[in-house]
């Protein structure tokens, strides 16, 4: 009995000697953990003081800010999101003095037992003293210093102090920091204004917001709700009954694609722009102010065209629905708006959603336009061979010997062929075969040196099939280079940014809208007449069957096998161009097997966007260069029409080439050749 | 006798047992431990003292870094923004448009308003003006009221001027080549040195009499091509004595070089005379025909005759 009572004594003894070595230990390891401890910043709402880049719309509306924070006060948070934050994170939040004991005991019990299941004790103090000072790495080190500060923290501050930062701060996902811009970001309202089930739905996205985005994974969303829900009546915030009820609310999630700001492909083109030019840090720390030239209306209803286009044509494709499926299944689109007089990017869609894929096709894409390179080819055969859109070609089989390769037999895309024509109705109707002539004609150089001089920057083959578009380019470089047809060969640099100011409104730089004439504007002029008849009785009809009555110019583009359909056009004022394509190159075809065209795939989109953006807009025609006649020419034989005779084609004709033809004499003088060979 | 004996039985257990200490320490430990849990007291005081050494700690971590990143940032923003303050100060300033030039670096640029664009347009040498912008397109772009600003922009093959609308389009744009930029800033330099310190001119120095008998013989629109503004030399006090013309052409221009007297000082005033003028000057000065030597401009020749 002496000996066990011995025993006691000595274990006690040593039970306190470890408690004072623990002690001290601690007061020790308390000492080297303060070396490198951070300084807090006071005031605590320094962390959401960093001038944020604010980002214009040419009508000066802001569209975005970057590195800032919308920080709200938390009299501007719903109580719902308050309370649900608490339940969730740190349930004696209010209690503690930044550790709670308890469950750190209880956490550090069941990490113990080795159970699998790790278990977190960090109080909403320590997450804020984490996420502001801290890495993720997770050592005990860090731990203990993550803690020290937190205590730091409450010691200083209020508890609605450090809940105001905290809430300021968290990530939600898809980009949104902060509550209010999640509350924006999910369901399109103030912090203020959010329920119980939205609040709890919020609340439940911090612990892991890929796993439960709500956008690609509603239900997984919904059953961290129902957690949400479930902690927030076990701790006494709600009923039980008012958690079920919240949890059957339907909740109203911004639409899927529109999900990100307005133009966020076009913002995406700005941020890369900015950052070349000035650097990541300053772009992000340095509080700019960026006036782009974006047109927030053109923008919208840019979004909109490409989303009613894709969607139809994901019901003629039989795709997968959109939202929450594979970007690879089906079908994107890329669509830019250039005011012609300018080179400014009214309005630019890069894809499907950017929420979905950040691939920027209206700039980084470089596809096949097909068809839709011939103006360019057109534009040289005119200047350097003198044709004429009245010359006649005949369109028929031919094969280009091509040095050193196979002989290059293109065919029609009809399959057909329809004999002599004027080169005017062989552009509208798109006629391969004639084309192939042309560039035989022409000379391929003379084909680059158009596309070059209207502001094409992509590489391009120098091969005869280079007149079919088998070279890639953007759709950016598309509507530009139209542009400058529209302007009648004025070039206009394509640009996003108008002025830069840092943020006490000092001009950093500003752009200078330079332009040179690259064309000779009577030969652009007989190019743009030709292309307006591809929109009247051509391959691009269909935009004036489905209302668009401007006067306007365009060439529709279909690549082989139906990988790529095109539609760029413009009125005197605006260019724009629209692709259609899998992002992987899959064939574009109906169930019953018919390929999407250029006509029936993007001109669509570009009708409807057309429609819109120059509703209301006065009839504004291209302006005629005074060299210029129109005739009224037969589309089989070139020469003019008869005054008894039927009806023929108009084609615009330089005062020069009037000479060539012989008015009401039904021969033609010999001049630019008409044999089609 | 009981109590006795159960005294004895416990004895060895009260030997055994922590002593008095022990147990103070136990009740400390536990009134410690229960006052923690009800206070939070060694948070409260870790916290506070945390709170009173903060300023003595570094500023280092996620939110400092994100702090200096800004102030970098700032810094460097601060920085172009002072460089183009003051580039636009100094081209408000600027009486030439060599003053302007000579302050930009290649790649820089300077925005001036129309009105001062004009002004220094009327200094430079009238044929060199002329070749820049034609005068009557000036006179028709402040008479249509769409030309607001200049926008000047050095590269190192010249400089690139724009005349602009308020929105910044381009109403017109023209480049001065850099040669022609080197002429214009020579116009009117005086040289301490005689006429004999400058190489190009050594052969061909003549008397002041000399130089204006043979200028008198030219006709009006030669004299104006050789000396296009007279009235800047009429300013110059002192008196001249000597005139010397070079050997080498630039962009369609001659230095002259006028030697003037001003008590025991000497300077040489350098002005550019149209290369066509000078060669009829030194055709009647040499004493040769002057078919022998070309009557227009040569065909990089900036005259605007």
């Amino acid at each position: 009995m002496t000996a066990w009572l011995r025993h006691v004594r000595t274990a006690f003894y040593f039970g306190l000697l470890l408690l004072g070595l623990a002690a001290a230990g601690l007061w020790i390891f308390f000492f080297v953990a303060l070396r490198d401890l951070p300084q807090v910043p006071e005031p605590l709402s320094r962390i959401i003081e960093t001038p944020p880049t604010e980002i214009y719309a040419a009508s000066g509306e802001r569209i975005m800010l970057i590195g800032g924070r919308e920080a709200v006060p938390l009299s501007r948070v719903s109580p719902f999101f308050v309370q649900a934050v608490i339940a969730t994170e740190d349930h004696r939040f209010w209690d503690h003095r930044g550790i709670d004991k308890l469950r750190l005991v209880k956490a550090f019990w069941v990490n113990l037992l080795g159970t699998g299941r790790v278990e977190g004790a960090s109080t909403i103090t320590q997450q804020l003293a984490k996420n502001l000072f801290f890495t993720f790495q997770r050592t005990y080190q860090r731990k203990v210093r993550e803690l020290l500060v937190a205590l730091q923290i409450e010691a200083r501050y209020s508890k609605n102090e450090i809940l105001e930062a905290y809430v300021n701060q968290i990530a939600f996902g898809v980009g949104a920091h902060g509550v209010e811009q999640a509350s924006q970001v999910f369901f399109a309202k103030p912090a203020q204004q959010l329920n119980l089930a939205e609040a709890a739905l919020l609340a439940g996205l911090p612990k892991s917001p890929t796993r439960y985005n709500p956008f690609r994974h509603f239900e997984r969303a919904r059953e961290r709700q129902k957690v949400v829900l479930s902690r927030m009546a076990a701790v006494g915030s709600i009923s039980a009954e008012e958690a079920a009820q919240a949890h059957r609310v339907r909740l109203n999630l911004r639409p899927p694609g529109r999900t990100e700001p307005a133009g966020s492909y076009f913002l995406d083109l700005v941020l890369k722009d900015l950052e070349e030019r000035y650097g990541t840090d300053v772009v992000h720390h340095a509080g700019l102010k960026v006036f782009t030239t974006l047109d927030p209306q053109l923008q919208a209803w840019a979004a909109d065209s490409v989303q009613n286009g894709l969607e139809k044509l994901d019901q003629v494709l039989k795709a997968p629905a959109a939202a929450g499926g594979d970007a690879n299944a089906h079908p994107q689109a890329a669509l830019v708006a250039i005011e012609a007089h300018s080179g400014a990017v009214r309005a630019l869609m890069g894809g499907r959603d950017h929420g979905e894929t950040e691939y920027n096709r209206a700039v980084q894409n470089n596809r096949l336009p097909g068809s839709g390179f011939k103006p360019f080819l057109y534009y040289a055969a005119f200047e350097k061979a003198g044709l004429s859109p009245a010359t006649v070609f005949v369109d028929r089989k031919v094969t280009i010997p091509v040095p050193g390769q196979p002989p290059w037999a293109p065919k029609n895309f009809s399959g057909e062929y329809e004999g002599p024509m004027i080169l005017k109705r062989a552009l509208s109707r798109s006629v391969n075969s004639i084309a192939a002539q042309l560039v035989e004609r022409t000379g391929v150089p003379a084909v680059i040196d158009a596309a070059r001089r209207c502001g094409v920057k992509s590489p391009l083959a120098p091969v005869p099939s280079l007149a079919l578009g088998t070279s890639g380019v953007s759709p950016l470089e598309m509507a530009s280079a139209f542009a400058t047809l529209a302007t009648g060969g004025i070039q206009h640099a394509p640009f996003w940014i108008r002025r830069v100011e840092d943020s006490a409104g000092r001009i950093l730089e500003e752009r200078i809208m330079s332009s040179r004439r690259t064309l000779d504007a009577s030969v652009a002029f007989q190019v743009i007449d030709m292309m307006r008849a591809v929109l009247d009785e051509g391959t691009g009809n269909v935009i004036r069957q489905l209302g668009f009555h401007l006067p306007a110019a365009g060439k529709t583009g279909t690549t082989d096998d139906f990988n790529d359909a095109w539609f760029t056009g413009f009125t005197p004022t605006l260019s724009v161009s629209v692709w259609v394509g899998f992002d992987r190159g899959m064939s574009m075809r109906d169930p019953q097997g018919r390929g999407i065209t250029g006509g029936r795939g993007a001109a669509p989109i570009w009708a409807d966007f057309m429609r819109k953006a120059t509703e209301g807009e006065p009839q504004r025609e291209f302006v005629v260069p005074s060299d210029i006649r129109f005739v009224q020419v037969v589309p089989t034989t070139g020469q003019p029409v008869l005054p008894w005779g039927p009806r023929g084609v108009d084609v615009a004709l330089r005062a020069a080439q009037m000479q060539s033809l012989s008015p009401f004499s039904g021969s033609r003088v010999p001049g630019p050749s008409s044999d089609g060979r | 006798m009981k109590e006795s004996t159960d005294t004895r039985a416990l004895r060895p257990w009260a030997a055994g047992a922590p002593g008095g200490t022990g147990i103070i320490l136990v009740a400390l430990l536990a009134a410690l431990v229960a006052s923690e849990l009800k206070l939070n007291w060694v948070e409260r005081l870790v916290g506070a003292y945390l709170v009173a050494t903060n300023a003595e700690r570094p500023e280092s971590g996620a939110i400092w870094e994100k702090g200096r990143k800004a102030q970098t940032a700032r810094m460097a923003i601060d920085k172009l923004a002072s460089d183009r303050e003051a580039s636009q100060r100094m081209a408000r300033n600027a009486g030439t448009l060599n003053e302007i030039v000579a302050a930009l670096a290649p790649g820089q640029g300077a925005m001036l308003s129309a009105e001062h664009f004009r002004e220094l347009y009327q200094k430079i040498p009238s044929g060199i003006a002329a070749e820049m912008i034609s005068p009557f397109d000036l006179l028709r772009f402040t008479s249509e009221k769409r030309w607001t600003r200049a926008y000047l922009e050095k590269s190192s093959e010249g400089l690139t001027i724009y005349l602009l609308e308020a929105n910044n389009q381009v109403l017109r744009q023209f480049r001065v080549a850099a040669a022609t930029l080197a002429l214009m800033a020579r116009r009117g330099a005086a040289a301490s040195q005689s006429l004999e310190d400058l190489a190009s001119f050594q052969n061909r120095i003549y008397t002041a009499e000399r130089f204006f008998a043979a200028l008198s013989a030219l006709t009006e629109e030669e004299r104006r091509g050789l000396i296009a503004q007279p009235e800047r030399l009429l300013e110059v006090s002192g008196q001249i004595t000597r005139v010397g013309l070079s050997d080498e052409a630039l962009a369609g221009f001659v230095d002259v070089g006028v030697e003037v007297q001003a008590g025991s000082q000497r300077r040489v005033i350098l002005i550019q005379g149209q290369d066509w003028a000078v060669w009829r000057l030194r055709s009647l000065l040499e004493g040769k025909s002057p078919a022998a030597r070309p009557a227009t401009p040569p065909p990089d020749g900036v005259s605007a005759r």
